[in-house]
């Protein structure tokens, strides 16, 4: 090596590459100098989507609204299931709001291998960037709903009625969707490296969402269910948020405590299998597909 | 005075289980766990799991070792297949060894792909930001030289043009642009370089140059001897996983022209060939080809003997207007002869599922004897690549038995012609 090869100043970071290593070393660091990445692609996954549609994001308005009022037909008219004396679209909408925020971040979170697996197999970064800027994707359909939502609340008041809106409830809609949003992405994360090891778990899952949606009290108020099956409704995490988010803008009683616990306790760890199986599995996906 | 090197790579091996690569299905795995309770059943089942277990591992790395000083550029050379892909995926992180490690010292910026993440409904400007991000430039970064990125990549006027709108020349101009901004310690090259027009190659490789002026190390990957040689300081052969030659580029060049020498067929499977997505990632999906034949006589092909190629191909879906390319390189890589579909009036049309061949002549083309590479294209309309093969096959034209001094053929005189001469007067 000739005299004048530039010499590496001192502080230069090394980095080691080697085969698969534990399960739990995560690029926190790494994460944090990519933050720009998740704004990036937020916006590309926005502009990609209404560039070419006149109407742009006036569909998100429509699909929530056409569902709760297929709900306000089915069952609450035929089938005649009760709503806690809110009127009935009002209800449906309520409980929408964040299952559609749920089931949009979670199925956006379980395909995020395959959808960018192209990107994934030309260039390196955290692939956790990718998750979590998908959950920053969906948040916007999630502003949409509420608009629809908030507009029904508006139209029902203009109208006479009047729920105890609690004030100080709507404090904890930002907790509401934190939690939301880190179940979906745990279990989204999870069922992606699942997917990843068998395809055929990706079957599962639009059964699986159908399922999930009549366990969770949405066509139908917590209150209804027979106190005996109580326990097993709340073992549904979406029980706490869904239920919490109705009872401050219809006035009903919170959900009680122990639901929130056993809730928020499993969508921890939800989020901490999802994070690692995402993590451990994403290493040598490229080589899979 | 010594300082340790910027890439160490100690022991690296990556092998693949073939068939089946690393999917299985759930029930499989049920199977096979429930095997293991069932001892009895095991007895019966080893004709399906077996075969699985026995399967046929691929090491696509064996035990590959080598060091790069700061400031090196370090060039990567071997036949499709050797590894040389694997490498650079392990390099830039994109998937994991099995065993052994890369130590690098540096920030290390890959360049498997030109326009990686590029959107084809966003703007420009949009995907200058997009792929920046993508290669790990903060906003601010990429802010900064947005400016230079544009005036290099010379599509000013359509910056604000879906890419979409673009051709296939400035997609590229503009995704390299970007990239020739990075600032990395490393810079790790793949052969981005075979698109893009002429002017636009030379450009990019003084680019390169002048990267590698600046102290940095760079590793870069070629078919194309020429720009190996032009460009790195050492080379690297590559051959069927291992490293069989390390030294000067000239060398190295030689050494790897004298290995292909040895291999010549006339025949190569095509559908095995691995894709290189270079114009995006539909390549060799839709429409593919499959095989390829030349002909030749008992002793190989003379010089002045006429190059007869079969190209067979499997169209996965229907496809029109297809125009087929044939092109005749030399062992460097660069282009001598294009033969196009569309100059004999042929355009194909072919149905979903279709598998055909075709078959074309150049009359003495009058190559002069040494070892020549055959480059295959597909492009559906004016556009749309199909298919691309840059290295489909390599063949070697013999000098003629002739042992009259003036009818043999020399490499110094280049392509030689039958041409009409009449005395004048």
């Amino acid at each position: 090596m000739s005299m004048d090869s530039p010499i590496l100043p001192a502080s230069v970071r090394e980095e080691v590459i080697g085969p698969t290593s534990g399960w739990f070393d995560i690029p926190w660091m790494e994460i944090w100098t990519y933050r720009d990445l998740v704004w990036v692609m937020v916006r590309r996954e926005f502009l990609a989507r209404y560039k070419q549609s006149i109407l742009g994001p006036i569909w998100f308005l429509f699909q929530p609204l056409a569902t709760s009022l297929v709900f306000t037909g089915v069952f609450g008219v035929f089938g005649g299931l009760p709503t806690d004396q809110v009127p009935k679209p009002l209800f449906y909408m309520g409980g929408l709001v964040l299952w559609n925020y749920f089931s949009a971040a979670f199925i956006s979170s379980s395909n995020v291998l395959f959808e960018h697996c192209h990107i994934f197999s030309k260039v390196y970064f955290p692939r956790l960037i990718m998750p979590i800027s998908s959950m920053f994707s969906q948040l916007f359909q999630l502003v949409m709903n509420f608009m629809v939502f908030a507009a029904l609340y508006a139209f029902y008041w203009w109208h006479g009625y009047r729920a105890g809106l609690s004030l100080q409830g709507l404090l904890l809609i930002p907790l509401l969707v934190f939690y939301t949003s880190a179940l979906a992405m745990g279990s989204g994360l999870f069922l992606s490296a699942l997917c990843a090891k068998y395809r055929d778990v990706k079957h599962l899952v639009s059964f699986g969402m159908q399922f999930l949606l009549f366990c969770t009290p949405i066509i139908y108020p917590f209150s209804s269910v027979p106190a005996a099956r109580r326990l097993l409704v709340a073992l549904n995490p979406l029980v706490w948020p869904i239920e919490s988010f109705k009872a401050i803008w219809f006035g009903l009683p919170m959900p009680v405590a122990w639901i929130g616990w056993l809730g928020g306790a499993m969508t921890v760890g939800v989020l901490v299998v999802g994070v690692l199986a995402f993590n451990r599995v994403e290493k040598n996906f490229v080589d899979t597909v | 005075m010594s300082s340790l090197p910027v890439i160490d790579v100690q022991g690296l091996g990556k092998s693949y289980n073939l068939g089946e690569i690393g999917v299985t299905t759930l029930r499989e795995s049920f199977s096979r766990f429930c095997e293991g309770f069932f001892v009895r059943k095991k007895a019966e089942a080893p004709v399906r799991s077996g075969e699985r277990q026995e399967g046929r591992v691929f090491h696509a790395l064996r035990d590959v070792s080598f060091q790069v000083p700061p400031g090196q550029a370090l060039g990567l050379i071997g036949p499709n297949g050797a590894g040389k892909s694997t490498l650079l995926k392990i390099l830039s992180r994109i998937t994991r060894p099995t065993r052994g490690t890369i130590t690098l010292r540096g920030r290390c910026a890959s360049l498997l792909e030109v326009g990686t993440g590029f959107h084809p409904d966003l703007t420009g400007r949009e995907n200058v930001f997009m792929n920046g991000a993508l290669l790990g430039m903060s906003i601010g970064e990429v802010k900064a030289k947005f400016d230079e990125i544009v005036a290099f990549s010379g599509v000013e006027r359509f910056i604000d043009t879906p890419v979409k709108r673009y051709s296939s020349g400035m997609y590229v101009r503009l995704a390299f642009a970007v990239a020739a901004h990075l600032e990395p310690e490393i810079l790790v090259v793949d052969e981005v370089l075979a698109v893009g027009d002429a002017a636009f190659q030379s450009k990019c490789l003084g680019k390169m140059q002048e990267v590698g002026k600046q102290g940095r190390t760079v590793l870069f990957v070629s078919h194309n001897l020429a720009a190996v040689k032009e460009l790195t300081d050492r080379c690297l052969v590559l051959t069927e996983g291992k490293i069989i030659f390390d030294g000067e580029p000239e060398a190295a060049a030689d050494f790897y022209l004298q290995e292909a020498r040895n291999v010549t067929a006339w025949e190569a499977d095509l559908d095995a060939l691995e894709r290189r997505d270079y114009m995006g990632p539909d390549t060799g999906l839709h429409w593919r080809f499959t095989g390829l034949r030349m002909g030749h006589g008992a002793d190989g092909l003379y010089f002045g003997d006429t190059i007869k190629v079969e190209l067979d191909y499997h169209s996965i879906r229907a496809q029109e207007d297809i125009t087929l390319t044939l092109h005749v390189a030399d062992n460097y890589g660069t282009k001598i002869i294009t033969c196009r579909s569309i100059d004999a009036g042929v355009k194909l049309r072919c149905a979903a599922g279709e598998k055909g061949s075709v078959r074309l002549e150049i009359p003495n083309p009058g190559l002069p004897p040494g070892v020549y590479l055959l480059k295959v294209n597909a492009v559906s309309g004016l556009e749309v690549y199909l298919d691309l093969l840059p290295e489909a096959m390599r063949f070697e034209v013999i000098s003629s038995s002739e042992t009259d001094y003036w009818t043999q053929a020399s490499r110094q005189d280049g392509i030689r012609l039958p041409s009409r001469w009449e005395r004048l007067g």
